[in-house]
């Protein structure tokens, strides 16, 4: 799936796309808004799915003037389904979070980055996970096995495609590796603190791991 | 809408870039530098309402009213409006009293503007980042 475009799990026509606009909030919106958010699509053919979409009730239509509004029928039967697949996102994420939990402290830090963090996932795209694994065995409790924690990163993996239909792929680190990586300027890790979505532990934590790296740049500006 | 103006992808990229660049700044100036970083983590809240508003909206705040630009968020994603507001509400001890800001305060701050940066993020993993068409449209008719 694509998590940029999670109406596509079911249609992959245009009336998904629109349905995904009107399900992101309880505002109204004109054609040319949806148009102006959607960017690709011609207005005849967002006129024409909302026609469709208002003979099934699932969306309200109103004239203010000579403006034509739409908005998505909350108390429709449909509405609560659309909701669920317009937060797919959110859901993996939350998903991701949870069973992330079930680790204790043996993750230090996680996050979903590349194009399924940036919105720029195609049909094919893998889901790229950052992991920090803790370096002390005391942190990382009776988890601290590197068998258990391979089997648990497996699990994820299996986990991702289940859930998504996509590839899942693992950067792992543990926290030494990751200090070293640092020293070693790797700028992969400068675009997981700029655009990871954070799924385990805090940015913060991980800004403080990255810092010599913003320094090392200065340094080398200066 | 009154008070706003139009983005597009362009705008909504550039604004999370700054989102996230003030959010590092604030964080890393937190501890030497307080109220300059409370009044980066305001910055960083802004831009990344801006990204919110303009994934989901189409449009950002553009109001110099604090109240319409909250309102406007809170329409686009329900439950970011009251970070905006805490941000919003500080930003002139921050930068416009000699008044120093609190450890709470800046802790406050700091919370309020990275659940913003993280909705931004989200905002756009989820809807996508769409190539550029500033143009103008025909109207609704």
């Amino acid at each position: 799936m694509q998590l940029n475009r999670p109406f596509a799990t079911v249609t992959p026509t245009l009336d998904g796309d629109v349905l995904a606009v009107l399900a992101s909030s309880e505002v109204t919106f004109t054609i040319t808004q949806i148009q102006r958010i959607l960017t690709t699509a011609s207005g005849e053919g967002i006129r024409k799915v909302l026609t469709r979409l208002t003979a099934q009730g699932v969306v309200l239509h109103d004239q203010v003037g000579r403006t034509n509004t739409y908005r998505l029928n909350t108390e429709h039967l449909a509405a609560e389904p659309i909701l669920a697949l317009s937060r797919l996102t959110a859901t993996f994420l939350d998903r991701l979070q949870a069973h992330l939990e079930g680790w204790g402290e043996a993750v230090k830090y996680a996050a979903v980055f590349g194009s399924a963090a940036t919105g720029r996932m195609t049909l094919g795209s893998d889901i790229d996970l950052f992991l920090v694994r803790a370096s002390d065995p005391e942190h990382a409790g009776g988890r601290g096995d590197p068998e258990a924690w391979e089997q648990q990163v497996t699990e994820l993996v299996q986990s991702v495609t289940a859930w998504t239909g996509n590839d899942g792929r693992v950067l792992e680190y543990t926290e030494d590796e990751l200090r070293a990586a640092v020293a070693a300027g790797e700028p992969l890790l400068s675009d997981v603190a700029r655009q990871g979505l954070t799924v385990a532990g805090t940015r913060a934590w991980l800004n403080r791991q990255l810092r010599p790296i913003g320094k090392a740049a200065a340094a080398r500006r200066a | 809408m009154v008070g706003t103006r139009k983005c597009d992808s362009a705008v909504t990229a550039g604004r999370l870039s700054k989102a996230v660049e003030f959010l590092d700044a604030a964080e890393h100036l937190e501890d030497d530098m307080p109220n300059a970083a409370g009044d980066l983590f305001v910055d960083a809240g802004i831009a990344a309402s801006d990204v919110i508003c303009c994934v989901r909206l189409g449009v950002h705040s553009s109001s110099a009213t604090h109240s319409e630009a909250v309102t406007l968020l809170e329409t686009a994603d329900k439950g970011s409006g009251k970070h905006l507001s805490t941000l919003l509400g500080l930003k002139n001890k921050a930068a416009y009293t000699h008044q120093a800001l609190s450890t709470a305060e800046r802790k406050k701050m700091n919370r309020a503007a990275s659940h913003l940066v993280e909705a931004a993020k989200r905002a756009v993993a989820s809807a996508g980042q769409r190539p550029d068409t500033a143009k103008e449209r025909p109207t609704d008719r």
